[in-house]
């Protein structure tokens, strides 16, 4: 690694925003918007996991995905190496996509039921000229699924004859497949069952390590985030509302929100469970096509004031490194 | 009865005894109801409430004959909460739909016993199950969108059963549903009584079920993965609620869940399910703090704990879930097993008593040594 690289970062996100319209209700009435991301900011450094997490709705995955330019932005700006994304013609962005690539939540889902594995993990290689010829492909396809923990042996079968776990196996290979620098890591462990959301945990890790992958991990369980995270960023209603090292976040939380969260991750100490004092939050996640005033959070903060209501609070680096958006800290 | 998708039948059963003949119906309720007491509070550990014996439940499918539930014995005494834990396909939904009597059609319970409260489940009519589902036995399932019926308004659904199986008058029953909302933490129940399920957000979607589990005040709530669908805080507002609901009835509950996290919040006692039968069953501290069978140590290690250091490689358990058709002999857990040896390979380890848990293991007992050594 250049030291180039380790002073600047290898994404920054700047002011993303990502609207939605819905449907007119009525002629007279102006179209609804949701405001899945309302202006989101962050860096994450080369080789290292920014962890995002949030609860649905949050518009966590609509960060990835605008970050991608799988959906464009409304406004903001995603560098990538320095160069903004978001400028970019489809046609212009192709040779980027081959740096960036994602991995879902739902493999089963994500893989075209017709193909079999071996031509699912080749696509991006033929399109991407990597390998020139089908022989040359299959060999890295093959080399590709050793890697992951899967058998060579059955390159030639559908996604259907897999189990869940072995298929998030099939999305990571293919996703590496093109040798990117930046993975999108949607939800990648959610569905799957305990014991094999650790194997791909570790899987996940080592390759990071050998690749020099750099993640954007998206999760909503905070003990896997906690586990994966150099930093993490805690979203609420289309907004960041902390950002901190892993540690620093989970030793002494400083929004209210992200104190709730902590304390509700059920933790599979008992004494822990029975010390800990759980901050129950009242009511539910507005919509994001309904927002409330001032701060976000403030219809469900248990230490709302009157400023609360009205003010917004921004994103202000109270400790160092620590970034929280509340008026209280 | 027509087999509908799972989860309806419980309320399809109400729809037909009212379509049916419902002052038959409702004059036998009423005199079953005079004869059951209420739920006593505090009388512990005496005769279990519920004791499974050698419960064995089978599936016909394509593939073969799949064991689902094979020879699985457990006791939840009065007032006691009691997890089930395991990954998909352990059996421990179809533990929950055995004690219901609410198994697919292609299921059955070839043999074993269920006795809850002295009787033995598996003897009882259809008509009698239909009389203890509900009205003793309660069970909220994991997604309240299928498992409840999305032409009824909900207030009919929670007043409906308590018509039913307590014969209270439909005002009556209206009345007692609308504080039933009030107490699960429904905002403005008399507006929301008439709201169809789709008209509810995920939690509140569970709060109605969780109504209507509680409605008759049933001795036994079968609570199947209540939570896995919900967002963190809204996962530990339902948990606390169930938790608090049952303690004030006196209830006694079988909590099922993949979740060890869920387990050491809200259990008193544990017991770990693989392959069908259970292969650990402890208190929660001892099970968690003392893990004693290699699939609960794994299930353990695969959860980030608060103590790990970040980055650190999880203890994994290699391999896959076996498949239940084709069962490896010995012990189950064997190939996915760090401490197999050939006797695992040939002889299945039974539950045995080792210290204060009971673990189906043979290298248990070595593992009971080392705990009480390095104490």
């Amino acid at each position: 690694m250049s030291t180039s690289a380790l002073r600047s970062p290898l994404l920054r996100v700047r002011g993303l925003v990502k609207h939605f319209h819905l449907p007119r209700r009525s002629l007279f009435h102006a179209p609804d918007v949701v405001r899945a991301v309302d202006g989101v900011s962050f860096d994450i450094w080369r080789g290292k996991t920014l962890g995002l997490v949030g609860e649905s709705g949050c518009g966590k995955t609509t960060t990835g995905r605008a970050i991608l330019q799988l959906m464009r932005p409304t406004a903001g700006a995603v560098y990538f190496e320095g160069t903004d994304l978001c400028q970019l013609s489809d046609k212009d962005l192709r040779p980027f996509r081959k740096g960036i690539q994602i991995i879902f939540q739902d493999p089963y889902a994500s893989l075209d039921p017709r193909v079999t594995i071996g031509t699912a993990i080749a696509e991006p290689l033929m399109i991407h000229k990597i390998c020139q010829t089908k022989e040359e492909a299959r060999e890295r396809v093959q080399e590709l699924m050793r890697r992951v923990g899967l058998n060579p042996y059955f390159i030639n079968r559908y996604p259907h004859e897999f189990s869940g776990g072995q298929r998030q196996r099939i999305g990571i290979a293919r996703a590496l497949a093109v040798d990117p620098d930046f993975v999108v890591l949607d939800e990648p462990v959610s569905s799957l069952d305990v014991s094999i959301q650790a194997q791909i945990l570790n899987l996940l890790q080592d390759l990071q390590a050998e690749m020099d992958l750099t993640y954007l991990f998206i999760a909503h369980d905070l003990r896997v985030v906690r586990h994966i995270s150099d930093r993490i960023a805690v979203m609420y209603l289309g907004l960041i509302v902390e950002l901190a090292r892993g540690l620093d976040i989970y030793d002494a939380p400083l929004h209210p929100y992200t104190q709730a969260l902590l304390s509700a991750v059920p933790w599979t100490d008992p004494r822990l469970a029975r010390q800990h004092q759980r901050i129950i939050l009242e009511g539910e996640v507005s919509s994001a096509a309904n927002l409330p005033s001032g701060c976000r959070f403030h219809p469900r903060c248990p230490m709302a004031e009157d400023r609360c209501r009205v003010e917004a609070p921004a994103l202000r680096e109270v400790r160092t490194k620590h970034w929280v958006a509340c008026h209280l800290v | 009865m027509n087999t509908v998708s799972l989860p309806h039948m419980q309320y399809a059963i109400h729809e037909k005894s009212e379509a049916s003949g419902h002052i038959g119906g409702m004059m036998q309720i009423d005199a079953e109801h005079s004869e059951i007491p209420l739920a006593p509070v505090g009388e512990a550990q005496e005769r279990p409430l519920l004791q499974i014996k050698e419960l064995q439940t089978q599936f016909e499918t394509k593939q073969g004959i799949v064991k689902a539930v094979d020879g699985l014995s457990l006791e939840l005494y009065e007032g006691e909460v009691v997890g089930l834990v395991g990954e998909s396909g352990c059996g421990k939904t179809m533990t929950a739909l055995s004690i219901m009597r609410l198994l697919p059609e292609n299921g059955q319970i070839v043999a074993g016993e269920i006795g809850f409260d002295g009787v033995n489940l598996l003897q009882r009519s259809g008509e009698e199950m239909q009389r203890i589902r509900g009205r003793k036995i309660a069970m909220i399932f994991q997604e309240p969108m299928t498992a409840l019926t999305p032409t009824m308004p909900i207030g009919r659904q929670i007043s409906e059963a308590m018509e039913i199986h307590l014969g209270l008058s439909r005002q009556v029953a209206k009345e007692r549903a609308l504080e039933l909302l009030a107490h699960v933490g429904i905002p403005s129940p008399q507006a929301r009584f008439g709201d169809y399920i789709h008209q509810f957000s995920g939690g509140m979607r569970q709060r109605v079920m969780i109504a209507i589990a509680f409605s008759c005040q049933p001795r036994l709530l079968l609570a199947d993965e209540p939570t896995t669908a919900l967002d963190v805080t809204v996962q530990a507002q339902i948990l606390d609620l169930i938790k608090n609901l049952a303690q004030e009835a006196g209830m006694t509950a079988l909590f099922i869940t993949h979740d060890m996290g869920i387990v050491a919040g809200s259990c008193d006692r544990v017991a770990v399910m693989y392959a069908g039968r259970l292969v650990e069953v402890g208190s929660v501290d001892d099970v968690l703090l003392k893990p004693l069978h290699p699939y609960t140590q794994g299930l353990l290690g695969s959860v980030p704990s608060l103590h790990s250091e970040p980055g650190e490689r999880l203890s994994s358990i290699s391999g896959l879930p076996p498949d239940l058709v084709q069962l490896p002999p010995g012990c189950k857990f064997w190939p996915r097993c760090p401490l197999a040896d050939e006797r695992c390979k040939q002889e299945e380890p039974l539950l045995e008593q080792y210290g204060a848990s009971q673990a189906a293991c043979w290298k248990a007992d070595y593992r009971s040594d080392s705990i009480s050594e390095s104490k």
